[in-house]
């Protein structure tokens, strides 16, 4: 029971304080609202892409056109510098910076080159990825492209080899051919006998040699004998008186050469015989020959005819080889007209380098931006709203507002209190991350203070004017969270908003965190002059100006309806019935309490011993009471209790069952 | 002293929501006096204060100064001249110092950061904020807690130090809610002492009670305020001589059936003005105590009451307030 009443009280506290209520149940809601509006039914990325040709031509023309196909915002421009620019500006995503001659050539590199901005890091890969998947694509189509040259030449060359084949095996049957007739013609040449038998022609010509031979010496041995007798006559002349020995030697001499004529005599009819036999044997040979020669002079006719056969075929054999060579000097010209021929090329035609706009690489330079700006939100926000809510709750309100001090006045000093509380951490901030980070602080001075000073601003006030909208510390604390956490959900510092909703998208442009954290991105990561921040500053600003103008008007209104009668003074009551009931009006015309209000009043402007008087041990007059108007269930409450301040409030409570079941009815009878 | 009022409050009416709180109210006030508005809790005195130093803005009527009086540096006048409050706001809360029901002061800040911060409010120059601030730490006894954060103080020095923080740009009217309430009697007695003070360096005093016999001795004025209208304004002597014209009869008896004697005695015609129950007393008011006495022994003798213990006198402030304001 206790436990039921502990958490009733709770929510009717929790709910009665309206704003804190609000802010408590509404605002987690509210965020998972915009959240899930913003993020809902979009999986791509709002991406522009930005690039610059230094020369254009077919190649460069597709790539182009590939980009403009794409879903993405696609821009041109005039050179690098101004591309790079942009970037910086957060109005486009990449950058591609074509080659100059862009072509693809064997000796040539292409590189198309990525300007990318790293400090938007939950984006810069996505946008790598995207604008890769569709150079991808390109220099997918170029490669096959280049490959489908290729093969189509091969296929080509294929072809003319085909031919070339069917040809080569035509020549087959046809080199068949022409080895059959070399064949015939050589068995024919191999048939055809030109020798004689050696030994009758060499005997014929040795027998003929001999008997020549012989001849001739008969010859000379007849010349000789001649010769000598000559001789031998002259001697004979000269000397006339001959010796005998002279005589015996005349005689042997002719007995000698009678001797050797006779051997010559006989030997010539066997040589004569021989050179007949060898005669006969030759005319027999020469016979053979003649046969053979014949038959050699048929097998020529037909080595001839095939010989004129084989001519005719190596002639068309030439021809054809001829033919040949051609078709492959064709097919070779084919294979050389292919232009691009390295294999890496073909492959990829296209590579592509990622370029950082900007040197820095550690990730938490990207970051600073963002959490400074996110410190000092948080810090602007929690800290002006406290302040003020401090100055609110205080006892020392009232008498700060009767001094002759103007509203104006707080609002400044509440301001000025948390900008130098907040300018002072972000000095400190920034010193610690210049020192440590190396974050270029001086890069643009004059735009990062305007920047910081215009989101300084632009928080606090709006921090300002949730201290002036909620009345306790807890509520102003959650409706600081919560806002900044919608602020915070809804930037780049989460998800990029270019993959929002684009409606949402457009809004969320505006978010002052978005603002804030883009423009001190800027200023502190790249050469960005104040001109190109003036207008986000000044929307800051302007901003800032319209919801301290608000605030004043917020002001001069509360101040009109100061202590104005609270509409829900019965809800007072339960803080607060002591005070709350001396406010109930009284009924006029009603002398005795006649309805609960009036006892809750008589009870109120009881002294304490009045009370104790007519409520102690002995008796319970406001129990009597409450029997008298028919509240039994009230007066058993009311007779448990001995305190004031407990009877009070179980009237409060009665009073405000009673309002209920009145407007219940009120509302049957107006139906 | 000049005889014409420094503020007159005219026909002030107030309303929050459909509730009217202050119903025409209108009241002068005299320089240098102590002026005392006395009503039950509720009864509109906080709001008729407020309204007074402009917090809040009164539906009808207007709350004028003295011009010439406050202003007198400047202006010179033979002719009493008056301005709105409401029309002059940076002006009048110069002329006003207010010490609310609950001290108003910032309570992480010391009792002369107090001074000091409320001081620059009042845009005083440095050499007047010393010396005011050093003035009233010593008029309101906290020099020595001069340094002491001012949520450490104790209950009375916290009314001291609220009391200072609205005199701190030495204003010429003195406003006090309720100043002693929830003080023992010592502290009540430092603090009026304080008040009676303040009031002989020439602050004019308008200060709000629910405690008649409180202020009766120090206020020169009275108004009695109830359900947000003026009942009366006078000096306490004069309210006493107006509104005592009864006696009060206190009787004590057994078993002590006080409703059934107080009907008894309270017949028509009697001269019985009213009857209450008190704890364990019956209080009878009557211009004749003598014949209401008579009768009224003769009624305990017939109920057989045994009267313990009976006192006849002229009633006090307190009662006479409960009479006026018919609590």
């Amino acid at each position: 029971m206790k436990l039921i009443s502990i958490i009733k009280k709770n929510f009717k506290l929790l709910l009665r304080a309206k704003a804190s209520a609000f802010t408590v149940l509404v605002g987690p809601l509210l965020i998972v609202l915009l959240v899930g509006l913003a993020f809902s039914g979009k999986t791509s990325y709002e991406l522009s892409i930005g690039y610059y040709a230094p020369t254009y031509n077919n190649l460069t023309d597709d790539f182009i056109e590939g980009l403009e196909q794409s879903y993405y915002y696609i821009q041109e421009f005039k050179n690098e510098q101004s591309c790079v620019k942009k970037i910086e500006e957060g109005i486009i995503h990449t950058c591609i910076i074509f080659p100059k001659d862009f072509e693809i050539r064997n000796e040539q590199r292409n590189e198309l080159r990525f300007l990318v901005d790293y400090s938007r890091m939950n984006l810069v890969y996505k946008v790598i990825e995207s604008v890769s998947d569709i150079l991808e694509i390109e220099s997918k189509e170029l490669s096959y492209s280049l490959t489908q040259v290729l093969l189509s030449k091969i296929n080509i060359t294929v072809h003319d080899l085909d031919e070339d084949i069917v040809f080569v095996s035509d020549l087959n049957p046809r080199l068949n051919l022409l080895m059959a007739d070399l064949q015939k013609a050589n068995t024919n040449t191999e048939a055809m006998r030109f020798d004689l038998e050696e030994v009758s022609v060499a005997s014929l010509n040795t027998r003929f040699s001999a008997l020549n031979k012989t001849i001739t010496e008969i010859q000379n041995k007849g010349l000789e004998l001649i010769n000598e007798s000559m001789d031998y006559i002259e001697i004979i002349k000269d000397d006339a008186g001959w010796d005998e020995n002279e005589t015996a030697e005349l005689e042997e001499d002719f007995n000698e050469l009678k001797n050797e004529t006779l051997e010559l005599y006989n030997a010539t009819p066997e040589k004569i015989q021989s050179v007949v036999s060898a005669i006969t044997k030759l005319s027999s040979s020469l016979d053979e020959l003649e046969s053979d020669l014949n038959k050699s002079k048929q097998l020529k006719e037909d080595t001839m005819e095939k010989l004129a056969s084989a001519k005719d075929n190596l002639s068309s054999l030439q021809t054809s080889l001829s033919d040949l060579k051609n078709a492959l000097e064709k097919s070779r010209n084919n294979l050389k007209s292919i232009s691009i021929t390295r294999a890496e090329t073909i492959v990829s035609p296209v590579n592509t380098k990622i370029e950082p706009v900007i040197s820095e690489t550690s990730k938490l330079t990207f970051t600073f931006p963002f959490l400074l700006v996110l410190v000092i939100m948080f810090v602007a926000l929690l800290l002006s709203s406290t302040i003020i809510i401090f100055e609110k709750n205080s006892k020392a309100f009232f008498r700060s507002f009767i001094t002759p001090t103007r509203p104006e006045f707080f609002v400044l000093t509440t301001f000025l209190t948390s900008f130098i509380v907040i300018i002072l951490q972000t000095i400190i901030i920034l010193g610690l991350a210049n020192y440590y980070l190396q974050v270029p602080l001086f890069k643009n001075a004059l735009s990062t203070v305007l920047v910081l000073l215009a989101t300084t601003t632009f928080f606090i006030v709006l921090g300002m004017a949730v201290g002036y909208l909620f009345s306790t510390q807890e509520g102003a604390i959650m409706t600081s969270i919560v806002l900044g956490a919608v602020f915070m959900f809804l930037s780049n510092l989460v998800v990029p908003l270019e993959s929002l909703a684009p409606a949402f998208s457009k809004i969320i442009k505006y978010n002052p965190y978005v603002i804030s954290s883009e423009l001190l991105r800027k200023s502190l990561l790249f050469k960005i002059e104040t001109s190109e921040t003036w207008m986000l500053i000044l929307i800051l600003l302007g901003a800032a100006l319209i919801i301290l103008l608000l605030i004043l008007l917020f002001q001069g209104v509360m101040r009109k309806k100061r202590i104005r009668q609270p509409l829900d003074m019965l809800e007072n009551m339960l803080l607060h019935p002591e005070k709350a009931a001396a406010k109930i009006p009284t009924k006029e015309g009603v002398s005795r309490a006649g309805n609960l209000k009036l006892l809750l009043k008589k009870v109120s402007d009881m002294t304490q011993a009045e009370f104790e008087e007519n409520v102690n041990l002995r008796q319970n007059k406001v129990t009597e009471w409450a029997k008298s108007m028919g509240k039994k269930k009230l007066a058993s409450k009311i007779k448990r209790t001995l305190s004031k301040n407990e009877i009070m409030k179980l009237l409060v409570e009665e009073i405000k069952k009673e309002e209920k079941k009145e407007r219940k009815t009120k509302k049957k009878h107006e139906d | 002293m000049d005889r014409a009022p420094v503020l007159r409050i005219q026909r002030l009416t107030k309303r929050f929501g459909k509730n009217t709180v202050l119903k025409g109210v209108s009241l002068d006030i005299h320089e240098g006096e102590i002026f005392g508005v006395v009503g039950a809790s509720g009864s509109g005195k906080t709001t008729l204060l407020r309204t007074l130093i402009g917090y809040l803005a009164p539906e009808e009527g207007d709350v004028r100064f003295r011009y010439d009086y406050f202003v007198k540096r400047i202006v010179q006048s033979d002719k009493p001249m008056y301005a709105s409050i409401y029309k002059m706001p940076k002006l009048s809360r110069n002329i006003f110092g207010f010490a609310s029901q609950e001290p108003s002061f910032y309570k992480k800040l010391t009792v002369r950061e107090n001074l000091r911060y409320f001081g620059s409010l009042y845009n005083l120059p440095k050499r007047a904020l010393d010396s005011n601030t050093d003035i009233l730490l010593a008029l309101m006894d906290l020099k020595r807690a001069q340094n002491t954060l001012a949520g450490d103080l104790s209950g009375g020095m916290e009314r001291r130090l609220d009391i200072a923080c609205a005199l701190i740009h030495d204003p010429e009217i003195l406003i006090l809610d309720e100043p002693t309430s929830d003080l023992d009697p010592l502290l009540r007695d430092h603090i009026w002492s304080l008040v009676q003070k303040i009031n002989k360096k020439g602050t004019t005093i308008i200060l709000a009670s629910h405690h008649l016999s409180e202020v009766e001795t120090f206020c020169s004025r009275i108004a009695i305020i109830k359900d947000g209208r003026i009942v009366d304004v006078a000096s306490p002597a004069r309210l006493k001589t107006k509104y005592a014209e009864s006696q009060e009869i206190r009787i004590q008896t057994y078993p002590g059936n006080y409703a059934n004697i107080s009907r008894s005695i309270k017949k028509p015609g009697s001269r019985v003005f009213d009857v209450q129950i008190k704890g364990s007393e019956l209080l009878i008011y009557s211009d004749q105590p003598q014949i209401v006495l008579h009768d009224l022994l003769h009624t305990l003798n017939n109920m057989k009451e045994e009267l313990i213990d009976i006192k006849v006198s002229r009633p006090g402030l307190d009662e006479l307030f409960l009479r006026i304001t018919g609590k």
